[in-house]
């Protein structure tokens, strides 16, 4: 099974991200991770990760173009350098002596929330990381964003690039 | 006309101005509580006509059958909750075989919803999967564009249904807006012309090439361009169960039905063919058999307007995505003549004719009938007279004979045929001769049992002044008989043909052939169909001999209609040729008997 990811823009109406995922249902695929952002003024942006292989990606694309409040579909990573990024929410125990290698946005008695950006990949390295040193309490994470890299480019040039990372 | 005197015009008087703004002339619909107020707008507006039917299957069906004989959006109305519900089936009909639709339904109050109301359904979510889209209304101001909308997707693209649901506060609040104009300017797409070069290119080097022609020929009224395209590169066509009335059967180059119930020589050539053009169809697995060993040797061209339906179950080796009214014109400018004496040498070493054996009817007059048995009742004296009933004995008519009789008695009248689902749906399928677009109306992809008679009142309405068979079996029939009331109370001219065998027969056939015999379920008794129309005022006439079928279908095509003829069938016969679920569609289980003379 491989991965699909899809950036599918979409209407801002009542029961349109319930028909998205009523169509991945209904065609027995999954969708692994998934976030919602507000791209503009009435559109919305979703990331899809959908266990697929090619066909199924290829036909969940169409069908989901041909859905009446969807904009347009963004097959990321199959023509075009993707950029995505998560965050990640940790409550991790103090450990004295090892200030926290992220920021912490609050404290509570021994433990402290952390908050942890990356590629999908990062994160999973870090909570890794966490849990095997028997920090972790608990974690939530937000699914991921991504924009193919010409267009982030093109809108806004910055000095991130596909491979470089603002923390590890 | 928006109400008398100083009335103001409520959401439900916008609704009914909207329906008249795109056009419509006919609705077929059951009032309800929630949908008291449209039907009070249509009450006072005078039109468009409302058709009453008995249940809101019936107005889906109804609404689709209109759509497909008129190239129209069809219409159907209910109420919210059961009302809206029982269009379910109807619109899962309409979504499988690309029918445009509108239904519009009643809901409960707007600050209700989610409050389990009396006769509260969330529609909308309920209809997700077997409709385009679904509008909830939430503004009355919004209705003329919502409605115009609808209508305009229910026809773009690969066609299908649209729901709108309409809270009942929101049909009775004040309107203050406009009616919206119609636009009926849909864009047509066209394929590239690289594409349409390359796919001339592989058609014009092709030494055995096919085309296999589906609804989309029947929606775009392309039958004319895909005569001209065979006629000029001399190119076989088989036609599916939805594109039958595409591509007249009696045209030289006329191969015949592919698939499960097809022709030897549809399914053999689609297997030897090196070059098989698609023209829109979605290559459904009753036209493939098993899609791994489809077409095996053929570069498989795919036209059609809906890219979500290339692709995905053949492989697709190239793409015409457009519009067959851009398509066909294309290729047919585009293709140079040819001849293919060595390919159509081939191909008539096949039968074109599904073949049938000849009438046993006085063989079968002398054997004993089982204990059970009894004379069916006629009630004008015109059934023969020896004859047991077959329902439940050996019967003298045969299916397929009963077909072609029905075939030429509607070709000689040039009338329209809606068939239900199961062995006389392939009878009639493998027997029509040329149909004009539009009056071959069956369920295809849903296999909607019930689907005929009701979808027939649309035909009948939607092609006023022309004959409309329905032909139907004793099962499909017994779903949807209550709209004989119906059919009485509008007038309508059917011609009823209940081909009774006493079996659900395609479901008895299945379970002969794999289920060694063993008729679990799908034996039927009764009614007394001849009773049945004469209490719902319908004239009717028993058959059960050969020698009175064509006076019989005589005599109902002379009538004002509606009629009825309670045919009745040899309870075991079975459809062939056939395919074996799962086997490639030249793996044949042909008819024991010999075959008739093919073409």
């Amino acid at each position: 099974v491989n991965d699909a990811l899809l950036l599918t823009r979409v209407r801002d109406r009542r029961g349109a991200l319930e028909r998205v995922f009523g169509l991945i249902r209904r065609r027995a695929l999954r969708a692994r991770r998934v976030s919602v952002t507000t791209a503009s003024d009435g559109v919305l942006e979703l990331v899809l990760r959908v266990d697929a292989d090619e066909r199924a990606r290829v036909r969940l694309a169409r069908e989901l173009n041909g859905l009446h409040d969807v904009i347009d579909i963004t097959e990321l990573g199959a023509t075009a350098t993707v950029l995505t990024r998560e965050l990640a929410l940790a409550h991790v125990a103090v450990v004295p002596g090892h200030p926290a290698s992220w920021p912490v946005l609050a404290t509570a008695g021994d433990t402290e929330l952390l908050e942890i950006t990356g590629t999908p990949e990062q994160i999973d390295d870090t909570l890794t990381r966490l849990q095997l040193s028997g920090v972790l309490r608990s974690f939530v994470r937000s699914g991921e964003v991504a924009e193919p890299y010409s267009l982030r480019a093109r809108r806004a040039p910055s000095n991130l690039t596909p491979t470089t990372e603002r923390r590890t | 006309m928006m109400g008398t005197r100083t009335r103001t015009p409520t959401g439900a008087d916008a609704l009914c101005q909207a329906l008249l703004d795109e056009g419509v002339d006919v609705v077929f619909g059951h009032p309800g509580g929630a949908i008291l107020p449209f039907y009070d707008a249509l009450f006072r507006a005078g039109s468009p006509r409302h058709v009453l039917v008995r249940h809101e299957q019936a107005a889906a069906h109804a609404a689709d059958g209109y759509a497909r004989a008129t190239g129209r959006v069809g219409v159907c109305i209910a109420t919210s909750g059961p009302g809206a519900t029982n269009l379910v089936t109807g619109l899962a009909t309409a979504s499988m075989d690309s029918v445009p639709m509108v239904a519009i339904t009643g809901q409960v109050a707007s600050t209700s919803l989610g409050a389990e109301a009396f006769q509260e359904t969330d529609i909308i979510g309920v209809t997700m999967a077997v409709t385009k889209h679904g509008f909830l209304v939430e503004q009355v101001q919004d209705i003329p564009a919502i409605v115009a909308e609808a209508f305009r997707l229910a026809a773009a693209g690969r066609p299908g249904p649209v729901l709108i649901d309409v809270p009942k506060n929101l049909q009775q609040a004040a309107f203050a807006g406009a009616s919206r104009p119609t636009n009926d300017s849909r864009p047509v797409s066209a394929p590239g012309t690289a594409e349409l070069d390359d796919a001339v290119r592989l058609l014009a080097t092709a030494q055995r090439p096919v085309i296999m022609a589906g609804r989309g020929v029947v929606l775009s009224r392309t039958t004319q361009a895909l005569m001209a395209l065979s006629e000029r590169a001399d190119l076989p066509v088989s036609t599916t169960l939805l594109g039958l009335d595409g591509f007249p059967a009696s045209h030289p180059n006329a191969i015949g039905l592919p698939g499960m119930h097809g022709t030897q020589r549809a399914n053999h050539a689609i297997q030897e063919a090196d070059v098989v053009l698609g023209l829109g169809l979605r290559f459904d697995d009753r036209v493939t058999g098993d899609v791994q060993r489809f077409a095996p040797h053929a570069v498989i061209i795919h036209a059609n307007i809906d890219a979500a339906s290339v692709g995905r179950t053949v492989r697709a080796d190239r793409v015409l995505l457009g519009d067959l009214r851009c398509t066909l014109p294309a290729l047919v400018q585009r293709l140079p003549a040819a001849r293919r004496r060595d390919w159509w040498a081939r191909l008539r070493a096949w039968p074109r004719d599904a073949g049938a054996p000849g009438c046993t009817c006085a063989a079968v007059a002398t054997d004993d009938a089982e204990p059970d048995d009894h004379a069916g009742p006629s009630l004008d004296g015109t059934s023969c007279p020896t004859a047991p009933n077959p329902a439940v004995g050996r019967g003298r008519l045969h299916g397929r004979e009963v077909a072609r009789a029905l075939a030429r008695q509607i070709a000689a009248a040039g009338a329209a045929v809606t068939t239900d689902v199961g062995q006389h749906q392939m009878w009639i399928a493998q027997e029509l001769l040329d149909a004009a677009p539009g009056t071959h109306i069956t369920s295809g992809g849903l296999g909607t049992m019930g689907f005929a008679l009701p979808a027939a009142m649309g035909v009948a309405i939607g092609l006023s002044g022309r004959s409309v068979w329905v032909v139907v079996g004793d099962g499909g029939f017994q779903m949807t008989l209550q709209e004989l009331a119906t059919v009485v109370q509008e007038g309508l001219p059917l011609r009823i043909a209940v081909c009774n065998n006493g079996y659900l027969g395609m479901v008895r056939q299945w379970q002969e052939m794999f289920y060694q015999r063993r008729y679990s379920g799908t034996r039927l008794t009764g009614p007394d169909l001849a009773t049945l129309a004469a209490a719902y005022g319908v004239p009717s006439r028993t058959v059960a001999c050969a020698t009175q079928l064509d006076p019989a279908l005589r005599w109902a095509e002379a009538q004002p209609g509606p009629v009825l003829l309670d045919l009745q069938l040899e309870p075991e016969e079975n459809v062939y040729p056939m395919v074996r679920p799962g086997a490639p569609i030249d793996d044949l289980i042909l008819n024991p008997a010999p075959m008739s003379a093919t073409s």
